[in-house]
């Protein structure tokens, strides 16, 4: 309810603050700090974060790190803190909004005591690292989603847009399953299910995607699927391809953050298909949302 | 009613910007048919490994071993290292250890740790820490106890 009435305002500021660059620049710094707390204070406040900050594998945090720049030029691109054409814009936003995430990071940290100057300087850094992942995300669509726009598909071809759809699913599905991936919750409740509770969250995983993709979505206002699009199309293109996303996904945090170590086959199929939940709906919501 | 919000917010978008689907056409590429069907692959590989597992696994309790990797003198006494191994389908938690040991039948000096969750058919490692030397004596590494997560 709040946002559909910041977004109006929103407008307006935006109007106003067009004639003094200087303003545009702090309200644009402001969305992105409130965005980096949005979508990083969940991340912020959970202790596991903090104990991965120092024990999670160092060449797997850097992968994370560096896999982030290209996932935030991508969605800079497509929900940037301004229409960017050119390319360089985009890498100017997402530098930005990676600071953005990082101080962001830092200041709740220490201001929460997790972070002192009595720590060694590689606890302190991978446990910014670490946060400064999802704040980086939540910063760059912070200043689009409180600035009032909304991600527009790529005009490009077809090829082309099917892609952004996917990549925005997938950024949904990364950034639930980073929410509550290192939380010992994921796995704890994996052991707790047997095969045929596993089976019927996929079921449910699928029918709630396919819920938010297809049954929710306005029919018509899509271009990607217009209204006399068979579910089954529907299903197959988007709803079955988001899941296996979200699959891929979840076994992407998951082994980032070392729950896949020396464990069999059967239990880490099992904590991806517990840890996909959050993520099919993740991806299903940002086709929305975004 | 957050339906219905998010129905009006893209309607007004769709107003706001130009539509450009026009030049779009109807079918939906040949490539999106790829995916969607490599996607299918995948998760149905999924569904029928874990319906398998399902249908083959009996309730069973936990199967727990401790391997001894290796002895290594540290700065104030020695380290054990260990791989605690479930060979069953079920998970245990709650995994107790304890290390002891024996001289001439007799307990010298026990050391122990709690793993919390080992999986079905996998491992964890750990490490005990004594005074003694183990290799001087005979060490003896066992599994206490468990819980179901």
């Amino acid at each position: 309810m709040q946002k559909a009435r910041s977004r109006p305002a929103g407008q307006e500021i935006e109007q106003q603050v067009r004639q003094s660059p200087r303003r545009k620049l702090l309200v644009g710094l402001g969305r992105g700090f409130g965005g980096a707390l949005i979508f990083g204070l969940p991340m912020l406040m959970t202790m596991e974060m903090w104990w991965l900050g120092f024990y999670v594998d160092r060449f797997r945090l850097a992968l994370l790190l560096i896999l982030n720049v290209p996932l935030l030029i991508l969605l800079s691109h497509h929900a940037g803190f301004e229409e960017t054409t050119r390319w360089h814009d985009d890498l100017r936003d997402v530098a930005v909004a990676y600071a953005i995430g990082i101080v962001a990071s830092v200041v709740v940290l220490a201001v929460f005591g997790v972070v002192t100057f009595a720590m060694p300087a590689d606890e302190i850094v991978g446990k910014v690292a670490l946060q400064s992942v999802p704040a980086s995300i939540g910063a760059l669509l912070g200043r689009s989603q409180l600035g009032g726009s909304k991600v527009e598909p790529s005009e490009g071809t077809e090829q082309v847009n099917y892609a952004s759809e996917l990549f925005l699913m997938a950024v949904g599905a990364l950034f639930l399953s980073l929410n509550v991936a290192p939380t010992e919750e994921m796995v704890l409740i994996s052991y707790k299910m047997t095969g045929w509770h596993a089976l019927a969250l996929i079921a449910l995983s699928i029918f709630l995607m396919h819920a938010f993709v297809y049954a929710l979505e306005f029919a018509g206002s899509d271009p990607s699927l217009p209204p006399e699009t068979p579910w089954w199309s529907a299903f197959l293109r988007f709803t079955v391809t988001g899941y296996a996303i979200a699959l891929l996904i979840s076994l992407y945090a998951l082994w980032t953050f070392g729950r896949t170590d020396d464990v069999a086959l059967m239990p880490v199929l099992m904590s991806m298909v517990v840890l996909a939940f959050p993520a099919a709906i993740g991806a299903a919501a940002a086709r929305l949302i975004l | 009613m957050g339906q219905k919000r998010q129905r009006s917010m893209k309607s007004g978008a769709a107003q706001q910007t130009p539509k450009h689907d026009e030049s779009r056409s109807k079918k939906p590429h040949a490539l999106e048919w790829v995916v969607g069907g490599l996607s299918a692959l995948v998760v149905l590989a999924i569904v029928g490994f874990i319906l398998y597992h399902a249908l083959n696994t009996a309730a069973m309790k936990p199967e727990l071993r401790v391997l001894v990797e290796q002895v290594e003198a540290t700065d104030n006494g020695f380290r054990v290292d260990f791989r605690a191994v479930n060979g069953s389908d079920v998970t245990a938690a709650g995994v107790e250890i304890e290390g002891r040991i024996e001289r001439d039948a007799q307990t010298i000096e026990t050391s122990g740790v709690t793993i919390d969750y080992i999986p079905a058919h996998s491992g964890q490692r750990g490490g005990l820490l004594f005074s003694r030397d183990p290799s001087r004596y005979r060490l003896r590494l066992v599994a206490k106890g468990y819980t179901d997560p």
